[in-house]
């Protein structure tokens, strides 16, 4: 199976802030991803560089095998994202939003795109008027625009109501079950169990565990991110 | 047939949808604040810049040159910083950074939507020179509208061509020792970004100070004054036809260009430092029901207005610049720059209530008055580097004497355009029409009742 998203000795420094170190993961096409860890391990950085927004210290980073620094546009092309903070143009509807980025995209799909999210209701009503869990899922229709092969999500169920969260929850594993690949961030260990086939663990910006979420027991995904995270301090 | 402007039809739409929301009414009126108040400045700004046009025909044309250049840089000064927020710092960044964008259509459609915002600027300039045309000459005030029109056409453009240039200096090992000479303390990338407006300024002087001649010559009939008038137009297109190119590679490049710049400066600070805002030091000396507030306000403008608040700076130089002359009006015109700068940079303390979130005033147990006080007080330290800046220069060419009236002058209109910010920072549908109007008459009488009195 070809890697949909790779990082590859991928470092990133601030001076002598080192916010990721060392990442080599693959994550195959078809595969549904939990990428979890502490606030500051790292996740959002290296979710920047996925998206192109960053750019690696050392190291690169592919998408479905286009280098995001060399080639941002293609990249973007075959990527959909949503970060942990999603920006809409205030002054459009919903509906509007989506079908400028369905322009920009050179795609069409903007009523299934709402009805997977659940805004279709909604979507004549000014962004402006939308709550935060709203336009989460005005940016995660977004990013399902153009059926992209990675999709890329920082956050991005957060402050969602649960049956909305499941109905995303089901949208991205039909996506994942047509070929899609799908890379999300999250502090809520649950999300990844119940939804991830494999979940990658950072702590202060290294990749401490890498697993399959089926092979751990029940309420395992906990107790290892307690014990590597402990390790991990322990090591600094 | 190619396909239309995606970002040019939701920037469309955007707008219909806004005014729709403001009222149409709100929206025209809030269109003509800047031509309305460049109506109220021509009374200040005919004895002061326009004092060629009591000293007969001989001194029209050299006079007329002399104010489309100054006229003309400064216009190529504050679109050059307009361009670089709208284009490399943009707002919509965080929204296009997500998709696969044409690099070209996007830098096309924000300076021309910079361009759009801003075409008061050629309108504010014909209202300001209409005393040329009512007292002198209508064919000398044609041409130096169009020079001035001309002017910023080519400067949007040029912008837009430096600044995605920057990008590609801000990376390129070949300048890495150039930016490391200028730097300072700056990120080595932020040196390409904080010099790219001066490069605009320098790069376009030559034409804009052809465009001035160009003026001159007009008024003696020569063919070639008309070229020279529209000479900026071409050099903008000219820069217009390589931003496209230049985009491509300099607008994805930008995003993580800054971020790391954003990064580095967080890294360099002190996590306490980086809480800290401009003027914070002075809150140790206010009683605690006051500094509560004005530490709020200190941190809503430098987080959200901070080109005004540092804007001080720029008029405090510009006052001081004027003051350096050697001509015995230099005190009044000095003064004349900052009262004028006082006034309008002190706009940003009414605006800022229209920043202010929804929740903070109804989730907070507002003590009125001290959050007006505390707004006044915002202001008025931030009006100080206006105020104080021409002090020495003054005094170092013209005496003390000139200097002190001045600086007295400037100062006491930092404090009325304190109060008034105070009285109005609680009306933010109306305060602008208040402080606007009263500030233009104060200004008027000031200036006037100055150089008719000889006060310095």
């Amino acid at each position: 199976m070809s890697a949909a998203i790779v990082f590859e000795g991928v470092r990133k420094t601030y001076g002598r802030v080192v916010a990721v170190d060392r990442v080599d993961v693959s994550i195959d096409a078809g595969a549904f991803v939990g990428l979890i860890g502490h606030n500051g391990a790292g996740k959002s950085t290296s979710l920047k560089m996925l998206m192109g927004t960053l750019l690696p210290t050392e190291g690169r980073v592919t998408v479905c095998g286009i280098d995001v620094s060399d080639n941002p546009r293609d990249a973007r092309a075959v990527m959909g994202a949503v970060p942990e903070e999603p920006a809409v143009y205030e002054y459009l509807t919903g509906r509007e939003f989506l079908e400028f980025v369905a322009k920009v995209r050179g795609c069409e799909g903007v009523i299934p795109a709402l009805e997977q999210v659940g805004m279709l209701g909604d979507s004549d009503r000014l962004t402006r008027e939308y709550s935060q869990g709203m336009r989460r899922k005005i940016a995660l229709a977004a990013a399902l625009l153009g059926d992209p092969k990675v999709i890329v999500l920082d956050e991005a169920l957060n402050g969602l109501d649960p049956p909305s969260a499941a109905r995303i929850k089901g949208v991205l594993r039909e996506r994942v079950d047509d070929g899609a690949t799908v890379l999300l961030s999250t502090h809520v260990i649950d999300t990844v169990e119940r939804v991830a086939d494999r979940v990658i663990m950072l702590a202060h910006g290294r990749v401490v565990a890498d697993e399959v979420v089926a092979e751990l027991a029940e309420g395992g995904l906990e107790r290892l991110f307690l014990e590597r995270l402990e390790a991990t301090r322990d090591a600094r | 047939m190619s396909e239309p402007n995606p970002y040019w039809w939701a920037y469309t739409l955007r707008r219909a949808h806004r005014r729709e929301h403001d009222g149409t009414l709100r929206t025209v009126l809030t269109g003509l604040i800047p031509l309305a108040v460049a109506a109220v400045l021509v009374p200040v700004v005919r004895p002061v810049f326009l004092g060629f046009l009591d000293e007969g025909s001989q001194a029209l044309a050299p006079g007329l040159q002399g104010i489309v250049l100054r006229l003309g840089l400064l216009i190529v000064a504050v679109t050059a910083l307009d361009v670089y927020a709208a284009l490399i710092r943009s707002d919509e960044r965080a929204i296009l950074d997500l998709h696969p964008v044409d690099p070209e259509q996007v830098s096309r459609y924000l300076m021309g939507r910079t361009e759009r915002e801003r075409r008061w600027i050629p309108a504010a300039v014909a209202i300001l020179l209409l005393p040329v045309a009512i007292e002198a000459s209508v064919v000398g005030y044609t041409f130096s509208v169009i020079a001035l029109a001309a002017v910023a056409t080519m400067s949007f453009r040029a912008s837009a061509l430096m600044h995605l240039g920057a990008v590609g200096l801000a990376e390129s090992e070949w300048a890495a020792p150039f930016l490391d000479l200028l730097r300072g303390s700056n990120p080595r990338a932020q040196a390409a970004f904080i010099y790219a407006p001066g490069a605009v300024l320098a790069a376009t002087a030559g034409a804009v100070w052809l465009a001035s001649l160009g003026v001159q010559f007009s008024l003696s009939n020569a063919p070639l004054g008309m070229v020279l008038v529209i000479l900026p137009v071409l050099i903008g297109g000219l820069a217009s036809h390589y931003v496209g190119r230049v985009s491509q590679r300099s607008w994805f490049r930008a995003s993580p260009i800054l971020a790391d710049i954003d990064a580095r400066y967080s890294a360099l600070e002190q996590e306490d430092d980086g809480l800290r805002v401009y003027l914070e030091f002075t809150l140790r000396w206010l009683p605690e029901r006051l500094a509560l507030y004005v530490e709020k306000d200190l941190r809503h403008g430098w987080r959200l207005r901070r080109t005004g608040v540092t804007l001080a700076w720029a008029v405090g130089v510009l006052s001081a610049l004027a003051g350096w002359s050697g001509s015995e009006s230099a005190p009044v015109t000095s003064m004349v720059v900052g009262v004028l700068g006082v006034f309008a940079l002190a706009l940003n303390g009414v605006l800022m209530e229209s920043d202010q979130p929804a929740f903070l005033r109804e989730w907070l147990s507002v003590d009125k008055s001290a959050a007006m006080a505390a707004r006044g007080i915002a202001v008025f330290g931030w009006l100080q580097a206006a105020v104080w800046l021409p002090l020495p220069v003054i005094w170092l060419r013209h005496g003390f004497l000139p200097a002190a009236t001045s600086t007295g002058i400037v100062f006491a209109c930092s404090i009325v355009a304190a109060v008034l910010v105070a009285l109005c920072s609680r009306r933010p549908r109306w305060g602008l029409w208040v402080y606007l109007p009263v500030v233009a008459g104060i200004a008027g009488v000031v200036v006037t009742a100055t150089r008719l009195g000889g006060a310095l």
